[in-house]
């Protein structure tokens, strides 16, 4: 594997390069924007294994969290960067009128591989998060997770890549794979510059996987949302870990969306969660929903705005929530398209009927599996053998999911 | 400029944390605001966007005309939760 072309500086993308750059491969990492534009840095920063299942394997996952520390610990010493990652408790708020037995119950197989999952009575919440109004509360799921920086983070691995000699493209935008027959000869990209070419091409674009894979003739069912949080100013310590509401509702929601092809600007979801970064920031989350971007023609989610009424649902829930952050001002906005597969597995691996094109995208929580995942992706490209990844391949889908198109078709 | 001027009095970044970030690859000022929190802080970037561009033309020789502006995010000015959220 002379040479090697990465589309996306996300986290995925960073980590891949700086892992195969480091194997001696020649690595070229091209991205529309700069390092870290995406979904990879609009989040609440959370190290989470609660996304395991659906999300990669409890196995993986728990070996992701087991190697984590030592992975930041050697980002750093390497990077000189200070990462901000630190344990933190995730408190899921069980509303009345849930049942909190099932609230834990969904929890069940992470006690097994040996997560600490437990229901707190509003006693505990308030003695771990003194300034959380309890109203409505009457118990909460409490589970020791992990937070990290995830701008630090990926151009730490941005940082790794450049040292083992990758070449990072910012600010160019790839529109398309030049095809000759079943082979990537090239990409097309926006405005100038060289001509960027290799051997294999890997794709690692988050949100806009799907229609640059479409430009190769490969539909991947690869959806996204388009998630909208908001951030405070810095304020004086209110919150020591991430306070949020129970109840998945977000994999019916992206289901549904599914269903639709991915094309649901009607389809919205507005879910409470709270978190303060090592800055003082609050960073309060989400209001998700579908648009017309999230189609074929995904080019239109591009640049999504924050849409009319995601401030002040996020506001109200943070008020409601949080009395003491009333008089905070909320000083930015964002909206990121976040992508999806319906398993809510990752894509991993080659499409069979196009040799040089690797996909590597989907992930539901892509900070506390990236690390691992870089290197087991690294070791399948290099040996050609996906190994313990082959459940991600594009492979698993059935026909009429996952569809080869005719060229030109 | 020294490496020592404060360009962002919000977040208290100096122009030797932008230089060191514009070495480091940062090409935008959006990116070298997520290196340095650079514009992070209460103004938005109002009072240090133009020396940032002035900064990243210097380092890369790009024009400064060419330097895009840092993406404008709603609010635009801060606004407190209590006046956007619906209370009862």
């Amino acid at each position: 594997m002379a040479n090697v072309v990465i589309i996306g500086a996300g986290i995925v993308g960073c980590a891949l390069a700086a892992r195969l750059a480091e194997n001696g491969v020649k690595v070229t990492l091209i991205d529309q924007a700069e390092v870290v534009a995406g979904a990879s840095g609009a989040n609440l920063s959370l190290v989470l294994w609660s996304d395991a299942e659906p999300g990669v394997s409890l196995t993986m996952t728990r070996r992701a969290w087991d190697e984590l520390p030592a992975e930041v610990a050697d980002l750093e010493a390497r990077t000189g960067l200070d990462l901000e990652f630190r344990r933190i408790h995730t408190l899921s708020l069980v509303l009345e009128g849930m049942d909190p037995r099932a609230a834990l119950a969904g929890g069940a197989h992470l006690t097994e591989a040996g997560f600490q999952t437990e229901l707190i009575d509003p006693a505990a919440v308030h003695a771990l998060e003194p300034a959380v109004d309890l109203g409505g509360v009457q118990a909460a799921v409490y589970q020791e997770q992990a937070a990290i920086n995830p701008f630090y983070f990926t151009l730490a691995w941005a940082d790794r890549a450049r040292v083992a000699g990758a070449s990072i493209v910012t600010g160019r935008r790839v529109t398309g794979f030049r095809m000759d027959g079943e082979r990537i000869v090239g990409l097309e990209t926006a405005g100038s510059g060289e001509p960027v070419g290799g051997d294999l091409y890997v794709l690692a674009a988050g949100a806009w996987t799907r229609a640059l894979a479409l430009t190769a003739g490969i539909d991947l069912p690869e959806y996204h949302i388009i998630g909208e949080a908001c951030v405070t100013e810095a304020l004086p310590p209110l919150l020591h870990g991430l306070v949020g509401e129970a109840g998945d509702n977000r994999v019916p929601f992206e289901l549904e969306l599914a269903a639709r092809g991915g094309d649901g600007s009607d389809l919205r979801l507005a879910e409470f969660a709270a978190i303060q970064t090592m800055s003082g920031n609050l960073v309060v989350g989400q209001v998700s929903h579908g648009g017309p971007g999230s189609g074929p023609d995904g080019r239109q989610g591009n640049r999504p705005a924050v849409r009319p009424g995601a401030l002040r649902d996020l506001a109200t829930g943070l008020v409601q929530r949080l009395p003491a952050a009333r008089s905070a001002s909320v000083i930015r906005a964002w909206a990121k398209p976040v992508p999806f597969t319906p398993d809510h597995q990752p894509i991993i691996g080659r499409v069979a009927s196009r040799p040089n094109l690797f996909i590597a995208s989907g992930l539901k929580s892509a900070l506390i599996i990236t690390p691992l995942l870089s290197k087991l992706i690294v070791e399948a490209v290099i040996d050609g053998d996906l190994g313990s990844l082959r459940p991600f391949s594009p492979g698993r889908f059935p026909q009429g999911g996952f569809e080869e198109l005719r060229p030109g078709g | 400029m020294g490496d020592d001027v404060i360009v962002c009095r919000c977040e208290e970044v100096t122009a030797g944390e932008v230089r060191a970030a514009i070495r480091a690859g940062a090409r935008t000022i959006a990116a070298i605001k997520k290196r340095t929190r650079a514009g992070m802080g209460l103004c938005g970037g109002r009072t240090c966007a133009r020396l940032l561009a002035r900064l990243l033309a210097e380092e890369t020789g790009l024009p400064v005309a060419e330097i895009a502006p840092p993406p404008s995010r709603p609010p635009v000015r801060p606004v407190p939760v209590a006046a956007l959220a619906e209370e009862e």
